[in-house]
C-alpha cells in the first residue's frame, strides 16, 4: 500500500502545486492586455483494483486551458475596426469644424456680411473713393477667406494621405507579428497542448491590426489564422503580404496588397476613417464651398458686368476667361459660344451695347443677338466690329478685347437713352424721308437710287462688295453704301438707318432744305416712291425720354406719327408707339390739348416729351428707343469675364479683378452713367437675400446649410462613435467577465489549493508514519 | 448587470465613470467660461443653422443701419440748406414788394436790385451745395455742379446740369428709401402751361403751340409813322421817336386847345405852339407832333405806325398786323414762339414768359434786372415786367417749400426706419442669444450635478478599489 498511497499523495501535492502556479500566473497577469484566465483542468486518476476494491488513484492535472470565446474575440476585433474608423473620421472632421470659425463669427459668414455691408455703405456715396476702397477690401477679405479655407482643406487632405502611409507600415508590422505567432502556435499545438498565452497575444495583435484597417480572419486546423483585407490575403500561416499605399497626382490614395491586382477598399480602422475623411467628407464639403464661391462669382458678375464705372464708360475692356480651341483645329474663332470651353454658360439672349460720343453726349444703342448653339466667337466679334466706333478681337490667351475709338466710350448698361432721336428722323428741321419697307433688303448688284440735291442730280449704284450678303442687305449697310458716294456729300445729303428702316436726309436743317428722290431700280425694294420731294422745316422737335424702365422684358419702342401736323396744335395729331414686333403699346395725343414739353406716359415707368415741331407721317417719321430690363440676357459678359467683379470659378481661384483692386474707380456701380447712380449696388445688395438658382435659397441660407451640414455630420459621427464605443465596451466587459482575472477569486483558489497542498502533505505524513510503523514492525 | 466582476472590469468601470463625469464638468466649464452653448457647429447642428441664419439677418440689418448712418448727413445738410433757401426767398419776396412801389426813387430801386442779386448768388450757392464731395441737388449726377450761370444775348441765365433721378438706398428687402430731391424739382420745376405776355405791345399767342423755357423778349420796333396830319400839324422828327404801331387817331380840339391820341389823356397844346408835343395813347404808345404851323382848327386824322419784330437777340423782321400765327424760333435756347400780331398797338420790348418753366434764379434775377431798368424802359413798363415775373417767383417759392417738406418727410422716414431696424437688430440679437448662449442657471445646475456625481463616483470607486480579500489574509 505504501507506494500507492505515496503516489496518490505525490500527485495531490504536484497537482496542488500546478494549481497554485496557475493561480500565480493568473494573478501575475491580472492586468495584462488580452490575457485570458487560465484554469488547470484536474481529474481523478485512474483507479487500481486492490484487494478487490476499486481504489482511486488520486488526482491528475490534465491540461491548462484558457477561458475564452472565439466568437466574442472575433466581434471585438470587428468592433475595434468600427470604433477606430469613427474615431479617426471624427478627429479629421473636428479639424474642419475648427477651420470654419462658426458660429462664433470668424468665418465666411461675417465676411459675406461685411462685403454686402460695404456695398450698402457705398450705395449712399457711390462716388466716394473711400467707400469704394471699402468694397474692394471687403471683397478681398472674403476671397482670401475662401482661399484659406480651400488651402487648409487641401492641407488636411494631404495630411490624411500621409497618415494612411504611416498606418500602412503599422499594418505591416502587425501582420508580421501575427505570422510569427501563427508559426509558434502551430509548432506548440502540434505537441497536443494549447498555446494559451500565444493565442492571447495573437488575439491582441489581430485587434491592433483591426484598429488600423478592417480585417476578417479564420483559423485553420493547425491553429494558424489567415487574415484578409477586403477579400485579399494579408497574412497566411507562414508568410504575410505587404500592404502598400499609392498616392495619385490628385492626392487620392489607393491601397494594394502585395500580389493583388485590385485595390483594397478599406471600410474600417484608422485607415478606413482617414480615407472616408479625405475622399468623401472633405471633397463633399469642398464641393459645397466651391459651389458657394461659384454662385457668388456668377451672381455678382451678372450685376456688375452691366454697370458703368466712375469714368462714365469704357474705352478698353479685356475679358477674364479665355476662349479655348476645343476642336483643336488651331482656330479659336470657329468655336460656338456654347462650346468654347467657357466656365460659365452662355445663354440664348441679347447683349446691349451703348456707344456714347463724348463731345455731343449722344448715345447709340446696339443689340447683339446671341444664340449659344449657333453664334460663334467670330460672329460675336464681328457683331462688335459692326458697331462703327468699336473694334473687338482676341488676345494671345484667347480673351476677348473690345476697344472704342477715341472720343467715344461704350458700356453694357440698361440705361435709357434720354435723347433717342440722334439722327433727326422724327420731326426734325432736316428734310428727312423714311422708307416704307424694313430691312433686310434683297438688292441686285448695280441697282440704283437716283436723287436730286441742291447741287446736282445723281445716281448711286450698289456694289456687292459693300455688303456681307447683298440679298440680305441691312439698312445699316445700305446707308453706309449710299454715304460712300461723293455726290451725297457734295449735295449735303446722307442716309441713316433707324433700326431696320432707311432714311434719306439733308445734313442741314431749315425750311429751305430740300431734295428729291427721283427714282432708280433699287427704290421699290428699299421702300421709296419715285418723285418724292422732301423739304425741311424751321422748327425741330426735341424729344426727351424720362423715367426708369420698370418692365421685366427687354423692349424696343417705335414711335411714329399717325398724320402730318404740328405738335400741340394740329387737331387729332397722334404719335403711335409700338413694340419692335409691331404690337401696339400706346397712342399719344399730341394735338391741341398737348402742351409741348410736358411728359406723356408711355409704359412701365417711361414717359416722353416733345417740344414744338412738325411731324410728318408722309415722310414716315420714326424714332426708336430701347427699354432695357436686363442688358445681358445672354450672360455673355459673365462667361467671357467682361467687366466682371470677380475672376475665378471656385473657392481656390475666387479673386477680385486685379485692376479693380488696384483702382476702385473701376467698380462699375452706376446703371445710368451718372456718378451718383447706385443702381448696380442696389442690385448687388438685393442678391444678399435673393433666391439663387442651384443653391435652394440665398447665399446666406446655403452657407447656413453647409455649416449646419458639417455640424450634423460631426454630431452624428460623434453619436455613432459613442454608440459603437459603448458596444465595444460592452464586448470588452463580456470578455472581461469571461476571461478576466478576479484576484479575490484567485485568492480563494489559492487558499483552496494551499489547503489541498497542506492536506496532501499531511496525507503523505500519515502514509510516511504508516510506512514507519510498518518498518518498525520489521 | 455584471455577472462576474473582475479587477480589470472594476478599474475600467471606475475609470470610465470618472471620465464621463469629468467630461460633463469640462463641458459645463466651457459653457460658463464662454457664455455660449454652441461653440462648434457639432454642438448643435440645427441650432447652428438657425443661429447662422439669424446672424446673416443681423448682418443685413447692420448693413441697412450703416447705410442710414452714412446717408443721414446728406439729408441733414440738404434740409438745412433748403430751410435757409426758403428764408432767403421770404426776404426776397419782401424786397420785391417794396421795389414794386412806384413811389420809390430810382437809386432805392437799384439798391433793392443789388440786394436781390446778392440773394440770387446765395441761392445758386445753396443749389450747388455739397455734402463731402457730392453735390446735393444734382439728382444722381452728384459729381457735376448742377447750377451753372451762362450768358446768352448778354443776359445771365442759370441752367441745370444735373438729372431728375432720385437716389435710393435699400433699407430692407425690396424696400427703397429716396435720399434726395433733384435740384430741378426744387429750384425749377417744369410745369409748363403756356405762353404769357407782360402786355406792353398788345401781342398775343398765335394759333400754333409754342415751346421753350423761361423768359424771352419780343422786341417790337417802330419803323415809320405814315398818315398825313392836317391843319398844319406835322410829325416831329419825321416820326422817328413815335412808338405807335398800327392806326391811331389823333383828335385836336381847337376850342380848348387840347390834343388826344386814341383814347389817351387829353393834352393841352399850350402856347407858344410846341414843336415837339408827345401824345400818349391809353396803351402807352406815343406820337410826337410839331404844332408850330397849326392853324388852330379842330381836326382829326389817323396816324399809322409800321413795325418790325425781333425774338431775343435775333434779326428784326418787318411785320404786318394781320398775322395770326407768326413763327419765331430761337434755336440757341430751343424756343419756338407763335404770335398773333393783330393786337399790336405799341412798340416796346415785350416780356414773354413760358409760364411754369423759369427757375427760381432766373425769375429772381429777372425781377432785379427790371428794377435796375438798365435799358431805360418807362417805369411802368419795367414794373409791369417785374410783376409778370412775380408769378414764376411765387410758383418756385411754393415748389421749394414742397421739396423741403418732401425732404423732411424723407428724414422722418429715415428716423423711423432706423428706429425700426434698431429694434429688429436688438430682437435678432436676443434671438441669437437664445439659440447660442448658455443658460447659466441650467449650466450651473448641470455643473453641480456633474460635480456631485463625480465626487460620489470617486468615493465609491476608491472604496471599491480598496476592497480585496488580501486585506484579510494573514
Amino acid at each position: 500500500m505504501g507506494s500507492y498511497g505515496l503516489n496518490i499523495g505525490l500527485r495531490a501535492l504536484l497537482t496542488a502545486q500546478s494549481a497554485l502556479e496557475t493561480v500565480g500566473h493568473n494573478i501575475s497577469n491580472a492586468n495584462t492586455e488580452g490575457y485570458s484566465r487560465q484554469d488547470l483542468q484536474i481529474s481523478a486518476a485512474r483507479p487500481l483494483r486492490i484487494r478487490g476494491l476499486e481504489i482511486g488513484g488520486g488526482v491528475n492535472g490534465d491540461l491548462v486551458t484558457r477561458t475564452s470565446d472565439a466568437l466574442l474575440s472575433r466581434r471585438i476585433v470587428a468592433q475595434s475596426a468600427i470604433v477606430k474608423r469613427l474615431d479617426s473620421m471624427l478627429t479629421g472632421m473636428s479639424s474642419v469644424e475648427a477651420l470654419l470659425g462658426e458660429p462664433s463669427g470668424y468665418g465666411l459668414g461675417i465676411l459675406m456680411d461685411d462685403f454686402f455691408g460695404a456695398i450698402s455703405d457705398l450705395s449712399t456715396n457711390p462716388e466716394d473713393v473711400v467707400f469704394r476702397t471699402g468694397v474692394t477690401q471687403a471683397a478681398t477679405s472674403l476671397t482670401s477667406q475662401f482661399h484659406q479655407l480651400a488651402d487648409e482643406l487641401s492641407q488636411l487632405q494631404g495630411d490624411a494621405a500621409g497618415k494612411v502611409g504611416f498606418f500602412t507600415n503599422e499594418v505591416n508590422v502587425r501582420a508580421a507579428q501575427v505570422v510569427e505567432l501563427n508559426k509558434e502556435i502551430s509548432k506548440v499545438e502540434a505537441t497536443g497542448v494549447i498555446a494559451n498565452d500565444l493565442r492571447d497575444q495573437r488575439d491582441v495583435a489581430l485587434r491592433k491590426l483591426a484598429q488600423q484597417i478592417d480585417v476578417s480572419y479564420h483559423e485553420d486546423v493547425n491553429g494558424a489564422v489567415r487574415v484578409l483585407i477586403s477579400g485579399q490575403l494579408l497574412v497566411g500561416p507562414t508568410t504575410h503580404n505587404e500592404l502598400r499605399a499609392e498616392v495619385g497626382q490628385d492626392g487620392e490614395v489607393t491601397l494594394y496588397v502585395e500580389g493583388g491586382t485590385q485595390p483594397v477598399e478599406p471600410n474600417g480602422g484608422e485607415i478606413g476613417g482617414l480615407l472616408d475623411f479625405a475622399e468623401s467628407f472633405v471633397p463633399s464639403f469642398r464641393e459645397q464651398i466651391d459651389k458657394l464661391a461659384r454662385s457668388l462669382i456668377l451672381e455678382t458678375n451678372r450685376a456688375h458686368s452691366t454697370g458703368i464705372p466712375k469714368a462714365g464708360g469704357f474705352q478698353h475692356l479685356t475679358g477674364s476667361f479665355a476662349i479655348q480651341d476645343t476642336d483643336s483645329d488651331g482656330d479659336k474663332l470657329d468655336e460656338l459660344l456654347a462650346g468654347a470651353g467657357l466656365e460659365f454658360a452662355v445663354q440664348d439672349g441679347e447683349l446691349y451695347v451703348h456707344v456714347r460720343d463724348l463731345a455731343t453726349d449722344d448715345i447709340a444703342t446696339h443689340v447683339i443677338e446671341i444664340d449659344a448653339q449657333r453664334t460663334t466667337v467670330k460672329d460675336l466679334l464681328s457683331a462688335f466690329n459692326h458697331i462703327g466706333e468699336l473694334s473687338a478681337g482676341l488676345d494671345s490667351f484667347g480673351r476677348i478685347q473690345v476697344n472704342a475709338d477715341s472720343g467715344t466710350m461704350f458700356d453694357f448698361s440698361s440705361r435709357l437713352n434720354r435723347r433717342p432721336d440722334v439722327v433727326g428722323s422724327f420731326g426734325s428741321g432736316r428734310a428727312s424721308h423714311g422708307a416704307t419697307d424694313y430691312g433686310p433688303f434683297n438688292l441686285i448688284a448695280g441697282s440704283t437710287v437716283n436723287l436730286t440735291g441742291p447741287i446736282s442730280s445723281f445716281s448711286v449704284a450698289f456694289d456687292p462688295a459693300d455688303f456681307e450678303d447683298m440679298s440680305e442687305a441691312t439698312a445699316g449697310e445700305v446707308a453706309t453704301a449710299l454715304n460712300a458716294d461723293p455726290n451725297m456729300t457734295i449735295n449735303l445729303l446722307r442716309a441713316v438707318a433707324v433700326g431696320d428702316q432707311l432714311f434719306l436726309q439733308t445734313v442741314g436743317s431749315g425750311a429751305t432744305e430740300s431734295f428729291t428722290i427721283d427714282g432708280g431700280t433699287a427704290l421699290a425694294e428699299l421702300g421709296f416712291q419715285p418723285g418724292t420731294v422732301v423739304t425741311g422745316s424751321d422748327t425741330s422737335t426735341a424729344i426727351e425720354v424720362h423715367g426708369d424702365y420698370t418692365g421685366t422684358e427687354n423692349q424696343l419702342l417705335v414711335f411714329t406719327p399717325l398724320s402730318d401736323g404740328s405738335i400741340g396744335t394740329t387737331a387729332g395729331l397722334q404719335v403711335e408707339v409700338r413694340t419692335g414686333e409691331g404690337l401696339p403699346v400706346v397712342t399719344l395725343d399730341v394735338g391741341p390739348n398737348y402742351i409741348p414739353g410736358t411728359a406723356l406716359m408711355v409704359a412701365d415707368g417711361i414717359s416722353v416729351s416733345f417740344t414744338y415741331g412738325e411731324l410728318s407721317a408722309t415722310d414716315h417719321d420714326a424714332f426708336l428707343t430701347h427699354a432695357i430690363a436686363d442688358s445681358d440676357t445672354s450672360d455673355a459678359l459673365v462667361a467671357l469675364g467682361v467687366n466682371v467683379l470677380f475672376n475665378g470659378t471656385d473657392a481656390d481661384t475666387f479673386e477680385l479683378r486685379q485692376d479693380i483692386a488696384a483702382d476702385p474707380a473701376l467698380l462699375a456701380v452706376s446703371s445710368s452713367g451718372a456718378a451718383g447712380d447706385n443702381g448696380i449696388l442696389l442690385d448687388l445688395m438685393a442678391l444678399q437675400n435673393a433666391e439663387v438658382a442651384g443653391l435652394n435659397g440665398s447665399f446666406n441660407e446655403y452657407y447656413g446649410t453647409i455649416i449646419g451640414g458639417v455640424g450634423f455630420d460631426i454630431s452624428s459621427t460623434q453619436n455613432s462613435l459613442e454608440v459603437e464605443e459603448f458596444l465595444a465596451e460592452a464586448l470588452d466587459q463580456r470578455r472581461e467577465q469571461l476571461s478576466g482575472v478576479n484576484v479575490d477569486e484567485e485568492l480563494v483558489d489559492m487558499i483552496q489549493f494551499e489547503q489541498a497542498f497542506n492536506a496532501a502533505s499531511q496525507f503523505l505524513q500519515v502514509i510516511n508514519t504508516l510506512n514507519q510503523e510498518v518498518l518498525n514492525l520489521l | 448587470m455584471i455577472q462576474r466582476p473582475t479587477q480589470a472590469s472594476i478599474y475600467n468601470l471606475v475609470r470610465s465613470g470618472l471620465e464621463l463625469n469629468l467630461g460633463k464638468l469640462a463641458r459645463a466649464q466651457e459653457m460658463v467660461a464662454t457664455g455660449k452653448s454652441i461653440l462648434r457647429p457639432s454642438d448643435d447642428a440645427v441650432g447652428t443653422s438657425a443661429a447662422l441664419s439669424v446672424h446673416r439677418q443681423k448682418g443685413g440689418v447692420s448693413a441697412y443701419l450703416s447705410a442710414i448712418t452714412t446717408a443721414r448727413p446728406h439729408l441733414a445738410t440738404a434740409s438745412s440748406q433748403l430751410q435757409s433757401a426758403s428764408a432767403q426767398l421770404t426776404e426776397a419776396r419782401a424786397l420785391i414788394v417794396q421795389g414794386m412801389s412806384g413811389t420809390l426813387a430810382d437809386e432805392d430801386r437799384e439798391a433793392l436790385a443789388g440786394q436781390l442779386e446778392l440773394l440770387v448768388e446765395g441761392l445758386i450757392e445753396i443749389g450747388n451745395s455739397r455734402s463731402g464731395e457730392r453735390f446735393l441737388f444734382a439728382g444722381t449726377e452728384t459729381a457735376t455742379q448742377p447750377f451753372h450761370e451762362v450768358v446768352e444775348d448778354g443776359r445771365h441765365r442759370v441752367v441745370y446740369r444735373g438729372n431728375s433721378t432720385e437716389q435710393s438706398i435699400l433699407i430692407g428687402r425690396d424696400v427703397e428709401l429716396q435720399l434726395n430731391v433733384p435740384g430741378d424739382e426744387i429750384f425749377g420745376r417744369f410745369e409748363y402751361t403756356g405762353v404769357g405776355f407782360a402786355g406792353m405791345t398788345g401781342v398775343s399767342t398765335g394759333v400754333s403751340a409754342s415751346s421753350g423755357e423761361g423768359f424771352h423778349d419780343v422786341h417790337v420796333r417802330h419803323d415809320v409813322t405814315t398818315g398825313a396830319p392836317t391843319e398844319g400839324i406835322a410829325l416831329a422828327a419825321g416820326g422817328a421817336d413815335d412808338t405807335i404801331v398800327g392806326p391811331h387817331t389823333v383828335t385836336i380840339d381847337g376850342v380848348n386847345g387840347m390834343a388826344q391820341l386814341g383814347s389817351g389823356p387829353k393834352t393841352s397844346i399850350g402856347t407858344p405852339l410846341p414843336t415837339d408835343l408827345t401824345l400818349r395813347d391809353a396803351d402807352g404808345s406815343t406820337v410826337d407832333l410839331d404844332f408850330s404851323a397849326w392853324s388852330g382848327a379842330s381836326t382829326s386824322f389817323v396816324l399809322t405806325g409800321e413795325a418790325s419784330l425781333a425774338f431775343n437777340g435775333g434779326a428784326y423782321q418787318a411785320i404786318t398786323l394781320t398775322e395770326t400765327d407768326l413763327e419765331l424760333v430761337d434755336e440757341g435756347r430751343g424756343a419756338v414762339l407763335h404770335l398773333n400780331t393783330t393786337g399790336i398797338t405799341r412798340a416796346a420790348t415785350e416780356l414773354v414768359t413760358y409760364r411754369g418753366t423759369a427757375n427760381i434764379f432766373d425769375s429772381l434775377a429777372g425781377v432785379a434786372e427790371d428794377l435796375r431798368n438798365e435799358p431805360g424802359l418807362p417805369l411802368t413798363d419795367a414794373l409791369e415786367r417785374a410783376r409778370s415775373r412775380l408769378g414764376e417767383f411765387d410758383r418756385n417759392h411754393k415748389n421749394l417749400l414742397i421739396a423741403t417738406g418732401r425732404l423732411g418727410a424723407r428724414t422722418d422716414r429715415l428716423d423711423t426706419t432706423e428706429a425700426r431696424l434698431q429694434d429688429l437688430h436688438v430682437h435678432l440679437e436676443s434671438l441669437v442669444s437664445r439659440i447660442e448662449d448658455a443658460d447659466l442657471t441650467t449650466v450651473v445646475l448641470d455643473m453641480n450635478k456633474a460635480d456631485q456625481t463625480l465626487q460620489v463616483a470617486q468615493a465609491t470607486g476608491a472604496r471599491l478599489l480598496q476592497q480585496t480579500l488580501l486585506n484579510f489574509l494573514r
